[in-house]
């Protein structure tokens, strides 16, 4: 039902709350800050399965489904 | 599923305890988000075929179940950048572009999610009203090639706040999953780690009694982000277009825009 609008933008919107950042070797360090009336941060790391390495933490998807647990 | 104990409390209905489980499979086609989830439910309590019924629709209608079966998120995109005079640059290289050609992205690895219900981390007020719904822990399993991955995490409500709650966790889920996905479709010469990161701002849906009241009645409660894609470096630029055509095809991206995650469910009574 969404709907994607892609525009260049010159500023940042004030109004973030997750930040997600790329980490060397192909994980992803995710950070939930606080909303007005929440604790917080709260830090995540995903990656994605690998033919060599162990994953150090699961895929993004599985994040999201954990949410869905809750 | 606090979700679920929050209607139970609300309509005084004697749900003991809950569990929820996901087994998680890979879904190819043109359709598919990569994954599909088969769902199942068990309630524990001596409850009636009504009472069943409304928690039933409680979770499935729960906020982020909603993302995931109801497609209701609508995800505002940008593109930002932290370099002002590479800005031109970008968008020129952008409209020159060609039609893109986007690796195709790693399918989702098998395993399963386990949620459980940890009853005595209910609060009560002073007069016995729930006041918190209390904290749920989940257990993920995934399939790697070196050996299965094994994690466990907490999410809920408390007022010590250890925990995230669920909607803010599924759209870390959401910034996450943007993020592997670019990485797999920018190439590797223009790639960095410290290239880019993504920002997830969330519009204001409600709170959590609004949230709860929707899925007792099993109405839509559609939420709305601003997801930006920030940019660090002026010397790399990465067309727009490559970074759009990413974000369309981002399973969770997929999955909240158009819902149909789920491939079996079912509600067992304990």
């Amino acid at each position: 039902m969404s709907e994607a609008l892609i525009d260049r933008v010159e500023g940042r919107e004030p109004l973030r709350s997750i930040i997600a950042r790329p980490m060397v070797g192909g994980a992803v360090h995710t950070i939930i800050g606080p909303e007005p009336g929440q604790r917080g941060p709260w830090s995540f790391l995903t990656d994605t399965p690998h033919p060599t390495r162990d994953m150090v933490g699961p895929p993004a998807t599985y994040l999201g489904i954990a949410a869905w647990a809750a | 599923m606090v979700t679920v104990v929050g209607v139970a409390s609300r309509g005084q209905i004697p749900l003991q305890d809950i569990r929820v489980d996901f087994q998680v499979e890979p879904v190819a086609g043109a359709d598919a988000h990569g994954f599909g989830v088969r769902k199942t439910v068990t309630l524990y309590g001596a409850l009636s075929a009504t009472e069943q019924r409304r928690l039933q629709r409680a979770a499935e209608y729960c906020p982020v179940g909603q993302l995931f079966t109801k497609g209701a998120l609508t995800v505002e995109d940008q593109v930002a950048c932290d370099a002002e005079p590479a800005m031109p640059e970008v968008m020129a290289s952008a409209t020159a572009m060609p039609q893109l050609s986007l690796p195709t992205l790693p399918t989702c690895a098998p395993g399963a999610v386990h949620g459980r219900y940890l009853v005595e981390t209910k609060e009560y007020d002073d007069r016995g009203v729930l006041h918190q719904e209390g904290e749920v822990k989940v257990y993920m399993t995934c399939a790697n090639l070196t050996r299965t991955g094994r994690w466990t995490l907490l999410a809920g409500h408390s007022s010590e706040g250890w925990m995230p709650p669920p909607v803010p966790l599924a759209y870390a889920a959401l910034a996450a999953s943007t993020v592997t996905t670019l990485q797999a479709c920018i190439a590797p010469e223009v790639w960095t780690p410290a290239g880019l990161h993504v920002e997830i701002a969330p519009y204001s849906a409600g709170n959590r009694d609004q949230a709860q009241t929707s899925a007792a009645a099993g109405t839509l409660n559609a939420r709305r982000v601003v997801r930006t894609v920030v940019l660090h470096s002026a010397t790399s630029p990465v067309p727009a277009q490559t970074i759009e055509a990413a974000l369309q095809q981002d399973p969770l991206s997929t999955s909240f825009r158009q819902g149909g995650a789920v491939l079996d469910e079912q509600i067992v009574m304990a």
